[in-house]
């Protein structure tokens, strides 16, 4: 009962109930503010192979823990054309722009760290936590939901699924799963 | 000398009608004391008048009320809480304890701000609920173990007596097992101890116990 099986949690997990639809539209971000001090959209991005959208903010330690492997993510995955966008849509003062602009110089975030006030893209993708990651195909189809991986410890690391979804992806097809429960903090809306 | 011989035959007779009225005076035993409604509250912990901590100011620090005089009736007296670090087969098999009663449990933990601005609203359904047969409360803290006692410091300035379990295991590992996207996170068993309802948003709880409890539905 330590895990359950990717199957039943895809089971479980597919459609509305759980969030926002495999295989739908992915929500599109338009002029919000980055770290960068740019304004920022998904259609910027449309020539990335695959966009991975991590919903993450400043103060959660789950989020903190996975920064350094989402700048490693970043990194590789640039390479192969596959375009990585961190976005907070907490309201927090440690979660907002000014804060956020510190924590990108701290970690020397090498993709866009960009916030909206208005939470309204957090509210689109249906996102839940931080970190809440979701994986657009070329076509920016939604194609996976859910955690980066499956241990916050970082040293225990089994299954990468968002790697997995995205070599899917850039091998032409559906990623194996689509979804995987995500875990951290929950996102606080107004 | 005709007093002294009334006294002398019927001796016993007066000395038991001046105990008898003695006793008459006396207070009610302990047993009947305790019969008293606002006793009876502080007894078993009714908590049903009582401000939420929720609606007051969730920010200030609580005083802890001193322990009950007497064990209460119901399982869940004002006692401190019960904390129990765990891990997953350890949770399974106090869970068993649990068996044949419906099981609502609030999956929070030290790190989850939201989840701990929830806890109050938990606090006020389950004592809603606690006086119910049919149902129990608990709590899993997704912490490592050695973050028991900020748990018990919570509970504690929230007067809470809530059994609480430290659930020592990966956040990763608490989603996918219970397959929810981490906490908060509230659960239902049912009294075969499958679990029937999962929900991030404690106001699904809710709706989801009156449905279950039409009774207490208020």
């Amino acid at each position: 009962m330590r895990r359950v099986s990717s199957v039943a949690a895809l089971a479980l997990m597919v459609g509305s109930a759980w969030g926002i639809d495999l295989g739908a539209d992915a929500p599109a971000w338009s002029n919000l503010p980055g770290t960068d001090g740019k304004n920022h959209s998904l259609q910027e991005l449309k020539d990335a192979k695959a966009v991975v959208v991590a919903f993450t903010c400043n103060h959660c330690p789950v989020a903190v823990a996975y920064e350094d492997r989402f700048i490693a993510f970043a990194k590789e995955y640039q390479k192969k054309g596959v375009a990585f966008v961190a976005i907070s849509v907490n309201k927090g003062e440690s979660d907002q722009l000014p804060a956020m602009i510190e924590r990108a110089k701290e970690k020397d975030f090498p993709f866009p760290y960009i916030y909206d006030e208005s939470q309204k893209i957090g509210h689109d993708f249906q996102a839940e936590k931080t970190p809440h990651l979701f994986v657009l195909d070329k076509d920016r189809k939604i194609a996976y939901v859910g955690s980066f991986d499956d241990k916050m410890a970082a040293e225990k690391v089994e299954t990468h699924f968002v790697k997995d979804a995205v070599d899917a992806i850039l091998a032409g097809k559906k990623p194996a799963v689509q979804t995987h429960p995500a875990h951290g903090c929950g996102i606080r809306y107004e | 000398m005709k007093f002294i011989k009334v006294l002398s035959r019927h001796g016993w007779l007066i000395l038991f009608l001046v105990v008898v009225a003695g006793c008459s005076k006396k207070s009610p035993p302990p047993s009947a004391q305790a019969t008293d409604p606002e006793i009876e509250k502080l007894v078993t912990g009714d908590r049903s008048k009582e401000k939420s901590p929720a609606t007051s100011e969730p920010a200030s620090p609580m005083v802890i009320p001193p322990p009950p005089a007497a064990a209460a009736p119901n399982e869940q007296s004002r006692t401190p809480a019960i904390v129990q670090v765990v891990d997953f087969a350890g949770f399974n098999k106090e869970r068993e304890a649990f068996r044949g009663k419906y099981l609502v449990v609030d999956g929070w933990a030290t790190w989850c701000g939201i989840c701990k601005e929830k806890f109050p609203k938990f606090l006020e359904v389950e004592s809603k609920y606690r006086l119910h047969d049919n149902v129990v409360f608990a709590s899993i803290a997704n912490d490592p173990a050695d973050k028991e006692p900020e748990v018990k410091e919570f509970l504690a300035q929230l007067s809470s007596n809530l059994r609480t379990f430290v659930l020592d295991e990966d956040p990763a590992d608490f989603a996918a097992t219970f397959e929810v996207n981490g906490v908060p996170a509230y659960l239902v068993y049912d009294p075969e101890g499958k679990i029937i309802f999962r929900a991030g948003k404690i106001e699904e709880l809710i709706d989801k116990l009156a449905e279950l409890f039409p009774e207490n539905k208020s």
